[in-house]
């Protein structure tokens, strides 16, 4: 059972790839789940559409969800996903451009655990993939769904 | 009065019980006399016995009585004589009666009789005394009776003279009316009553502080007044002036009346003089009122409706008359209702707008009527009102019950505004307002996208540039790498221009919480903020203490934290940096015109300052006076400050001289 695998929620083709690049700089190798979306997130999650059948035991460890998305986007996937009890205490972390008080408050509302602004300098930017990293892979002790 | 009454009756009583005591004892004595003559014969020497009866009337009427009386008893042989008595009492200067005695000397016997000849003048007399003492009593009567009208007339309130028609002149005047025309008992009894009257052709000031000149028309009409006193005996009423001491006109109303003799004959008359400054006073201040209140009812701008208890329209001022397009006569005796009844639909109303009056509004609109019977007053509700010319007027109305000092109704009031302008301006802010939220929302979408959208293609070129040269690095010569490093810088650059951009439209969008602010608190925190990020800097700052200010809390930490920042900044290549935050003084320029009453603060520096002619760019977003390789940033600062400044409703400037440090202002 894989229990460590990283789910990335990205919609723009370049930040997904600078995500991995940051993944890759820092050495870290687990399993990245990619959406392109709020609805291939949920498809994943719940099993459902192109990831039917998909055994449910395996979740990642951590969620980076985008806000800005195409069909769904991060806050309406946030609820979902926290209104679902097989993912409700899934860790999620916003990672966006916006640092609207307003996205911030609202993402908390729905029940984030950590929101992270993304930012422009690519090396600032890949030491917060780091962090958050290290954070959330390591540190931080989570029980596991079933 | 009675007690002399009673002592007279007395006396009286008395007088009458003597005399009768006296007449029986002098018959007694005669009797007995006629009995001793019968009884001697007449035998001489017996005559002697005449001397009773003439100690009696000596005794009873006095010596002269007794005279009389022994000088008819003396012939005893005498068939008959008469004597007469007179009463001359010691002590009574009057005779009061005369007494008549016959003597009969028949066969021997003696009869006598007393025949009272007087008797009758006598009692004349005695009438006539006691209506002398009755006339007495009455005169005195009357004399108390004048004495106390006199002091009556002297203690009247009112100034009375009385004149006397022969002579024409001044028989009696009281106290009051002395007063009045400031003038002594002496200067005008006997004198003719022309002491006191205004001069002809002179100029007066009156009582009641008005200038009068007395002219011939004057006398004119009080001499036709002065007639009537002569054809009906009386005047009532009648309103002249009398001149007082201090040579002014005192306005007097006067009562006059002829005084008659028995006859019915004019003697003379009485003036009673009341002194109507106090009146007349009381009677302008009331007309003044008067015309104030008519003056406030005429010139106010709201109409002003009044009616009587059953509701018709007793007066309707200009403002009204305008605002209803009717003419005065053809609203009065309507009733109110008849100009404000209106019915469901499409209207143009005074002010050019068209609006559509649903059932539920006009139901709002008389809905509130029954406030007003209940409190007797509805205040500022909104209602409608038809023009003559058909159109509609938006109106606010307020309504009063009038009631009288009983708690009668005696109508009511009703005061009228015109909102229809001002409800044509609510309609259009309301449209303004909400175009402006409208774009509000468009410029925070905007400001949105701004902040993903734009910085993420940045994140692209910085991470992809950076990509490039960290796996490409041995392919590519050394001007490449340094293209790629310039490429990174600037997109840094520019993500920093995006969030101060981003920033500055928060600032104007932000809620403002206004709250007492400690100014000289934020910018301590400040200063040890600064202290602590650049602990090698060492910078004597003054914080005046105190301050405080009605504002932002949050925005004002901004606005601070902006200028003392520049401050810092511009000081850092000064060999002994100074910074201060406090009040203006009275050396400093001043704020605009129209803000000379405000308080002015100021944020000064020692630093490298900036040229005055550019001191119009300073407070434009990404308009910089100095160059990035000396001091960085990206020229929002104070743009950020004059925006916090202006949603404060102050105004912020600056002066300076190159090299001369920076003196930054700002009101709230």
């Amino acid at each position: 059972m894989q229990k460590n695998s990283i789910m990335v929620v990205e919609d723009n083709e370049d930040d997904l790839e600078l995500t991995l690049r940051a993944f890759a700089k820092n050495n870290i190798l687990n399993e990245i789940v990619i959406a392109r979306d709020g609805v291939e997130a949920l498809d994943y999650l719940f099993g459902t559409g192109v990831h039917e059948g998909r055994d449910l035991r395996v979740m990642p460890e951590v969620i980076l969800l985008d806000l800005n998305m195409p069909r769904m986007g991060g806050i309406e996937t946030l609820k979902k996903i926290r209104a679902d009890k097989r993912t409700k205490i899934l860790p999620v972390v916003v990672l966006t451009s916006s640092d609207e008080e307003q996205d911030m408050t609202e993402s908390y509302e729905c029940g984030v655990n950590s929101y992270i602004r993304k930012p422009v300098d690519f090396n600032q930017f890949v030491d917060s993939v780091r962090q958050l990293s290290l954070y959330w892979m390591v540190l931080n002790q989570h029980p596991h769904t079933s | 009065m009675k007690n002399t009454e009673t002592s007279a009756g007395i006396s009286a009583r008395r007088m009458r019980r003597h005399e009768r005591n006296c007449r029986i004892l002098f018959i007694l004595s005669l009797l007995v006399y006629g009995l001793l003559m019968f009884a001697t014969r007449g035998q001489s020497g017996t005559a002697i016995l005449a001397f009773f009866p003439i100690v009696t009337a000596a005794a009873c009427w006095g010596w002269k009585g007794g005279l009389i009386a022994g000088l008819c008893a003396f012939p005893v042989n005498a068939l008959a004589l008469i004597a007469i008595g007179v009463d001359w009492r010691p002590g009574m200067l009057n005779p009061i009666g005369l007494m008549g005695h016959a003597f009969l000397l028949f066969q021997g016997l003696l009869i006598g009789f007393v025949i009272d000849l007087y008797k009758q003048r006598r009692n004349a007399e005695q009438h006539l005394k006691s209506q002398v003492e009755q006339n007495t009593a009455d005169i005195e009567r009357a004399q108390d009776a004048e004495r106390q009208l006199a002091a009556v007339l002297e203690q009247s309130a009112d100034g009375i003279y009385i004149t006397e028609n022969k002579t024409n002149t001044i028989a009696m005047v009281n106290r009051a009316f002395l007063e009045m025309v400031g003038k002594s008992r002496e200067e005008l009894i006997d004198k003719e009553p022309w002491d006191f009257v205004p001069e002809v052709g002179k100029n007066y000031q009156t009582t009641l502080c008005e200038e009068i000149t007395i002219d011939m028309q004057y006398y004119e009409d009080n001499y036709t007044i002065l007639q009537k006193l002569l054809t009906e005996g009386s005047i009532e009423n009648w309103q002249y002036y009398v001149v007082n001491p201090q040579d002014k006109l005192v306005p007097v109303e006067a009562n006059v009346t002829n005084l008659l003799n028995p006859q019915g004959e004019r003697v003379g008359a009485i003036s009673v003089v009341r002194d109507n400054t106090g009146h007349k006073l009381a009677e302008k201040e009331l007309s003044k009122t008067n015309d104030y209140l008519n003056n406030v009812i005429e010139n106010s701008n709201d109409c002003i409706l009044l009616s009587d208890s059953t509701g018709h329209i007793t007066h309707v001022n200009q403002a009204g008359i305008e605002m209803m397009g009717y003419p005065l006569d053809e609203m009065i005796h309507k009733t109110a209702m008849e100009f404000f009844s209106i019915e469901e639909g499409q209207y143009e109303t005074a002010a050019g707008d068209s609006i559509w009056l649903s059932t539920e509004d006009i139901e709002a609109v008389y809905g509130r009527m029954s406030e007003l019977f209940e409190t007797g007053k509805i205040s500022n509700y909104t209602s409608y009102m038809m023009h003559k010319n058909g159109r509609l007027v938006e109106v606010e109305h307020t309504i009063s019950l009038l009631y009288d000092q009983q708690g009668n109704r005696i109508g009511s009031v009703g005061i009228v505004r015109d909102r229809s302008m001002r409800c044509r301006m609510e309609r259009e802010l309301n449209r303004q307002t909400e175009l402006l939220s409208q774009s509000n929302r468009e410029l925070e979408s905007f400001a949105y996208s701004v902040s993903h959208d734009l910085r993420a293609p940045l994140r692209s070129i910085s991470g992809f540039s950076a990509a490039l040269e960290e796996d490409f690095s041995a392919d590519l010569p050394d001007e490449a790498q340094n293209f790629l490093q310039r490429i990174q810088k600037a997109s840094t650059r520019m993500g920093l221009l995006i969030d101060d951009l981003l920033n500055l439209s928060r600032v104007s969008r932000y809620d403002m919480q206004r709250e007492q602010v400690d100014l000289s608190a934020l910018a301590d925190k400040i200063i040890v903020h600064l202290r602590e990020q650049t602990p090698e800097r060492s910078v004597a700052c003054t914080i005046q203490p105190g301050i405080v200010v009605q504002g932002d809390s949050h925005l004002l930490m901004i606005m601070l934290e902006n200028l003392i920042d520049n401050a810092w900044k511009y000081t850092a290549k000064q060999a002994h940096p100074e910074i201060s935050f406090g009040y203006a003084g009275k050396d400093d320029p001043r704020p605009p015109e129209h803000e000379h009453n405000s308080t002015v603060f100021c944020v000064r520096d020692n630093g490298v300052g900036f040229d005055m002619t550019y001191v119009d760019k300073l407070f434009k977003p990404f308009q910089r006076l100095h160059a990035e390789k000396d001091f960085a940033g990206t020229g929002i600062g104070l743009a950020t400050v004059q925006r916090i400044v202006h949603r404060h409703g102050g105004h912020t400037w600056a002066h300076s001289s190159l090299g001369n440090g920076a003196n930054f202002y700002f009101t709230l």
